[in-house]
């Protein structure tokens, strides 16, 4: 068990550290200068690039200025470029900010998919089935932004209440209880969005895995024992059927920093993904390059702990 | 001010009066300097001739910076001293280049001295002024101590100022939340009175639908509407709404180094094979004005004597056969066997321009041109192909400011790489004109010389003029401006546009009445 964490640190800080090359080179590597470097501004002469450069370091070959954003990066002194605001301090502020959003829409995926897609299963090809299969074609085909608007236009017109943003815009000192049930509020429809998608896709994961697990033997046999169906259902087979859910739990890790451009964007979210999208059109390295360290750092430690996750649930797993 | 003055003393002293006088002879160098360094620097400090325009501010008393201290001539001079400063890296400096001195003469007189002539300067001045008593190097010395950081490196730039901003406006900053607002509070001590509104707030919000309805539920009371929206919030009884032509405008630039873009008959032709009436009606919902050529359309610079082309496909083909494109049996443009073929390029992310390329191929097609189009990320667009003049034709836009100085985009010593005038338009006149428009500070000549530079760049037609787009604003009825007078009589008016159609410069004295109003006719 310890040589196995202690092997999987070492191999995933190399694999980090090879990530920060490639992500380095990558972004580097794209056309198109940061745009504080190089505005369409007729104003902006070359002697003015040329030091906007020097400032940024832009004018060292690549190696050092690999060293020099790391360097920063480790002891916090990284800035944005757009504003020289600290890029942790930002980063931290919209991650409190998606935090919420991805939470709850992460726990909305999570505890509907497995009842539709266990009954589903069960019922298999009856009216339920169908009806469920057809809906979840239908959320995973329509567009994510169309359906928001959808539901923001319908919201809008007929309850009359504000929908976008993390607050009712100019609430102001409202009692504790109210601010929080408008938070909540406000949260609901964007993270119902973005869980949509997911519910579709991870229900029809749920039924396919339920519906292998139902054909095995020992299913059979715990039913020709005389065991009550809904033992059979969710003692034998729901608990065999579980095991590869256990792995994309870890997954769901990165999701954390992710963040969803579309959905913030339609609901004027402050969100991580906003910024980040925002840091991408403008080639503002540093923003982009530690999102990027940081997003690949938790899917390691998510792959980490799904590893471990799998370790603890399968008995016939040992290290 | 007269820029052909020492031209025209010259006809009075004799030619060669100025270049007689040698600056070496009456200047003498501590340090051994070689021939050229010491003519270069001979040149500068001793001219035989040197405009030296003076602009003399006198500065209104009593005006205040929001934290309560007054505002004065050595704040003046210390905003042109910051932008200069190249530790600050301003991206202003290009505009304070031609400036010689900033003089205090007295706490309330700031005298500018320049180089030489620069017209546009006056507008430069615009610029908003920077307390000195938070920002000098004694004050950037203690916040640098503060925050623990290295006073040496510690610049404006790094400030907590830039977060928190101090000026002399009618609001004063309250406070910014990043992607979401910003929030401004009345400055009671503002010197031209204190504004009506109490609070102001700036939103930031990305999603055109969402604007919309947040401005329906009333949590905006302005937002910059698209022309798709404009026709159903006109005519809605519970908005007034303002237009005006806007200050940029899109174009088809053509790459006059390439054949057969250095004929002004074939840029001519294909800009008349293309229906701007139609392009403004259908993909602008006639939000929009043709324009024939550089200067901003509300300004007097504008030529309107200049008629747009006429759209007119037979009249192109018949000027394109002047030039020698015949078309072929099946209907395609060649001369000399060789076929009519070019790439039109431009930016991704713009639905306009991108359905405006769709149209311009098209209208090219049905004139037998093989036009072929592409769609570019930004940032490749202008590094790999504009910047490098790897194109044959493209659809962009400029914003323009109000000064008619046309240098960067149209004079012929800016047809470098990575310079503006990419379609690298050359014209011997033109240029003289571009140079004496910006050294030029009657403005009755100015407007002449500007007529006349309208004239030649719609004769060459180096760009396809499309059209300027207009800007609406919708406002909620119950917004209207109040004034109170001496007597404390108070009174309600309808907000009415300015000359220039600025609908907002009373904005000072707006306020939000809680029922729509009705006003009497004025009589």
């Amino acid at each position: 068990m310890l040589s196995f964490i202690g092997r999987s640190v070492v191999q995933k800080t190399i694999t980090l550290f090879f990530v920060s090359i490639v992500s380095f080179l990558i972004i580097h590597l794209a056309p198109g200068k940061p745009s504080q470097v190089d505005p369409l501004n007729p104003k902006f002469t070359p002697e003015v690039v040329e030091r906007f450069k020097k400032e940024f370091h832009l004018d060292k070959p690549l190696y050092v200025q690999y060293v020099y954003f790391y360097h920063d990066l480790f002891t916090g002194k990284t800035v944005s470029w757009k504003d020289n605001q600290s890029v942790l301090k930002k980063i931290l502020e919209r991650f409190l900010n998606s935090l919420p959003l991805f939470f709850v829409g992460t726990l909305i995926t999570w505890t509907l998919s497995f009842p539709v897609g266990i009954r589903s299963a069960i019922f298999r090809g009856g009216i339920y089935d169908r009806s469920a299969t057809f809906l979840s074609y239908l959320l995973i085909s329509i567009p994510g932004f169309f359906f928001a608007y959808v539901l923001i236009i319908f919201v809008v017109t007929y309850f009359h209440v504000p929908v976008i943003g993390m607050e009712t815009f100019g609430i102001g000192d409202a009692p504790a209880t109210y601010l929080f049930m408008d938070r909540i509020w406000h949260l609901l429809l964007p993270s119902v969005l973005s869980a949509t998608g997911g519910i579709a896709v991870l229900s029809r994961y749920v039924r396919s895995q339920m519906l292998e697990v139902e054909g095995q033997d020992y299913i059979r046999t715990a039913r020709a024992k005389g065991l009550p169906s809904e033992q059979v259902h969710y003692k034998h087979a729901l608990r065999n059927a579980l095991l590869p859910f256990v792995t994309m739990f870890g997954l769901i890790l990165p999701g954390l920093i992710g963040g969803s451009v579309i959905i913030e964007s339609i609901f004027s979210w402050p969100g991580m993904g906003r910024m980040a999208y925002e840091a991408i059109l403008a080639r503002d390295y540093p923003i982009i390059l530690t999102v990027n360290f940081v997003s690949a750092v938790l899917v390691l430690v998510g792959t980490f702990i799904s590893d471990l996750l799998y370790l603890v649930v399968d008995p016939r797993i040992r290290l | 001010m007269d820029q052909d003055l020492f031209q025209n003393l010259t006809h009075l002293l004799g030619k060669d009066y100025f270049e007689s006088f040698h600056g070496q002879n009456y200047l003498k160098s501590d340090y051994q300097l070689s021939k050229e360094q010491w003519a270069a620097f001979v040149g500068e400090l001793m001219p035989a001739v040197e405009h030296n325009p003076i602009l003399l501010f006198n500065l209104r008393p009593g005006v205040k910076f929001h934290d309560g201290h007054l505002m004065n001539a050595d704040d003046v001079r210390f905003t042109y001293e910051a932008i200069m400063n190249p530790k600050n890296l301003s991206p202003r400096i290009p505009d304070y280049e031609p400036v010689k001195t900033v003089e205090v003469m007295d706490p309330l007189t700031v005298k500018i001295v320049y180089k030489r002539l620069y017209s546009p300067a006056i507008g430069t001045w615009g610029m908003g002024i920077l307390p000195e008593h938070l920002l000098d190097a004694h004050a950037l010395q203690k916040e640098a101590f503060r925050l623990g950081k290295d006073p040496k490196t510690f610049s404006i730039r790094q400030s907590a100022f830039n977060r928190n901003p101090v000026g002399c406006g009618p609001f004063k900053f309250q406070n910014w939340k990043s992607d979401q607002y910003i929030t401004l509070d009345r400055f009671d001590d503002y010197w031209e009175g204190p504004p009506n509104y109490q609070r102001y707030v700036f939103r930031i919000i990305p999603d055109l639908l969402t604007q919309e309805m947040e401005f329906y539920a009333g949590t905006i009371d302005s937002y910059e509407v698209q022309p798709h929206q404009v026709k159903r919030l006109e005519n809605d009884p519970r908005f007034q709404n303002f237009s005006g032509v806007a200050f940029g405008y899109t174009y088809i630039g053509y790459n006059t180094r390439r054949k057969p873009f250095d004929d002004p008959r074939i840029r001519r032709a294909l800009g008349m094979a293309i229906d701007i009436e139609k392009i403004i009606k259908y993909v602008l919902y006639g939000q929009g004005e043709q324009i024939t050529g550089p200067f901003v359309k509300q300004t007097d610079y504008y030529n309107h004597a200049i008629k747009p082309l006429d759209y007119d496909p037979s009249g192109a083909l018949k000027l394109l056969e002047t030039a020698g494109w015949k078309r072929n049996k099946a209907g395609r443009l060649e001369k000399n066997g060789k076929p009519f073929k070019f790439t039109l390029i431009t930016n991704s992310g713009n639905d306009l321009r991108k359905a405006i390329l769709a149209i311009v191929q098209d209208a090219w097609k049905q004139i037998g041109i093989d036009v072929h189009t592409d769609l570019l990320e930004w940032s490749v667009f202008i590094q790999e192909r504009v910047n490098k003049r790897d194109f044959d034709a493209l659809i962009l836009g400029w914003q323009m400011g109000i000064d008619p100085d046309l240098y960067q985009i149209w004079h012929s010593s800016q047809t470098n790489l990575y310079q503006l005038n990419f379609v690298g338009y050359k014209n011997k006149e033109a240029d003289d004109l571009i140079i004496k428009i910006r050294q030029e500070y009657n403005y009755q000549r100015q407007i002449e010389f500007c007529h006349r530079l309208h004239e030649i760049i719609a004769r060459e037609q180096p760009y396809t003029f499309l059209y300027v787009g207009k800007w609406t604003a919708v406002l909620d009825k119950r917004i209207v401006i109040k004034t109170v007078d001496d007597t404390g009589t108070i009174r309600y008016e309808k907000i009415t546009p300015t000359k220039t159609g600025n609908y907002n410069f009373y904005f000072n004295k707006w306020i939000k009445l809680p029922q729509v109003p009705s006003f009497m006719e004025k009589g």
